[in-house]
């Protein structure tokens, strides 16, 4: 990869990771389902990581932990979450899984249930509010992200190729 | 192993590791996030101009889709305004009674000593696990951790939890973390008012720690108390829904519905500064 095909695939990574952003922030903001909205940054951290790989999907998840610190209240550990996302999922899909839209599905499913579970245990123990009142906003974020899982992946996809790995190959 | 983990990622992750130190660090020590305010910086004239296009598609999906629940609305509101008319030229002479009153009894008046600083809600909520709101306007414009925030009518929408350069977040009187002294206008009790997460998805909030011989009905005004002085006293919180007993059944509770309309506000004010009256 020259330097050239190296800078337009961030840069178009980039873009999608923002248009990602945008969308989760003041569309999806206003179209809650149940009562909750969906998130997207990490099904596109694991798209990114299922399409290029894991080092790809950790740079990727970087970025992302930074926007979520920023713009959505999370805080400087998202970074790290983030990558670890990224990386892991890379890692799955290239050794276990398959670095297509199944793989990219499954592991998605994996990290929104433990992204659910990482924001109901701690207030369900520190007594914020009872289990069932937790699961009834969790489950139905986990369900209404889950569903837009294929959009996103899309979005990387058609990155990938026309800037990225399958682009280059 | 080692090779491994330098071809997958390994670098990157340890670079995460120290980015996220680094800013921990700095954000615990000096209270200052760079990235955040670069961020927001950036992408506030994104937010604004979405925003801007978002209300007018919901202009356009009312106008097509709600044109006769908006005309009656309108009706009510027509009326409602005559009745407010009538009700500012008695309050004025109460206004001026009451300036007398307080002459005599060496009060100071207290409404008139806020400083607001008008601003629009530009992000409601973006997470579904707190009722947060972001406004366009940050330290550029004197806004301050702990400033109350109301809308146009003095009703409290909330308090300011993070401030960044030009624009800022606000926790609402719903959101879980929110606790604040309330005053029960009509038996002049005061209480606490308090965030509860289960009562957050209903837009209720809570009202703990009531005096025991305290007795209170349906629709009961609640207003901050002012105890403590960091907040501004007599803003008006909301009105009792109902009185509860805890799950101890030791203590009671009321649940309290927000006078603001948190769903739709789109203009507050922050209260930059006040002066405090005994």
């Amino acid at each position: 990869m020259t330097r050239r095909d190296f800078i337009w695939k961030w840069s178009a990574y980039g873009v999608a990771l923002l248009v990602t952003t945008v969308v989760q922030a003041y569309v999806l903001s206003r179209l809650p389902v149940l009562g909750v909205t969906a998130v997207l940054l990490p099904q596109a951290v694991a798209a990114m990581a299922v399409l290029e790989g894991p080092t790809s999907g950790a740079g990727l998840g970087v970025a992302a932990g930074v926007v979520s610190m920023s713009l959505f209240h999370g805080g400087p550990m998202a970074i790290v979450a983030y990558a670890l996302i990224g990386l892991l999922v890379g890692l799955v899909t290239q050794y276990v899984l398959r670095q297509d839209f199944w793989g990219c599905v499954i592991c998605t499913g994996v990290v929104l249930a433990l992204r659910g579970a990482c924001l109901v245990v701690p207030r369900y123990a520190a007594g914020v509010a009872p289990l069932p009142v937790l699961l009834r906003v969790a489950v139905p974020e986990l369900v209404y992200s889950f569903l837009l899982t294929g959009l996103v992946y899309l979005l990387f996809r058609f990155v990938c190729h026309k800037f990225g790995r399958i682009a280059l190959a | 192993m080692k090779k491994f983990f330098r071809e997958n990622g390994g670098l990157i992750l340890i670079i995460a590791v120290l980015l996220a130190a680094v800013l921990g660090v700095t954000g615990a020590i000096f209270n200052v996030n760079p990235v955040s305010n670069i961020l927001g910086v950036l992408t506030t004239p994104f937010r604004d101009g979405l925003n801007a296009v978002a209300n007018w598609m919901e202009d356009g999906y009312n106008y097509a889709f709600r044109y006769e629940e908006l005309e009656e609305e309108n009706q009510r509101l027509r009326e409602r305004v005559a009745e407010l008319e009538q009700d500012a030229r008695e309050y004025e002479d109460a206004v001026s009674q009451n300036a007398r009153l307080r002459n005599l009894l060496g009060l100071q008046e207290r409404r008139f000593d806020f400083e607001f600083e008008e601003a629009t809600v530009t992000v409601r909520s973006s997470t579904n696990w707190e009722s947060v709101f972001t406004i366009n306007k940050g330290s550029s414009s004197q806004v301050e951790v702990g400033d109350c925030v109301v809308d146009e009518y003095g009703n409290l929408v909330g308090v300011i939890n993070e401030v960044q350069l030009n624009w800022s977040t606000l926790a609402t009187v719903v959101d879980a973390s929110t606790e604040l002294g309330g005053r029960i206008v009509r038996t002049d009790d005061t209480a606490v008012l308090e965030g509860d997460f289960s009562l957050m998805r209903q837009g209720l909030l809570r009202l703990s720690y009531l005096p025991e011989d305290t007795e209170l009905i349906s629709g009961d005004q609640i207003t901050t108390s002012g105890v403590g002085t960091r907040y501004p006293s007599g803003l008006v919180v909301g009105s009792i829904q109902s009185v509860l007993t805890d799950d101890s059944g030791l203590s009671r509770y009321a649940e309290v519905v927000p006078a603001a309309d948190l769903e739709n506000v789109k203009y507050v004010y922050v209260i930059k500064s006040f002066d405090v009256v005994e």
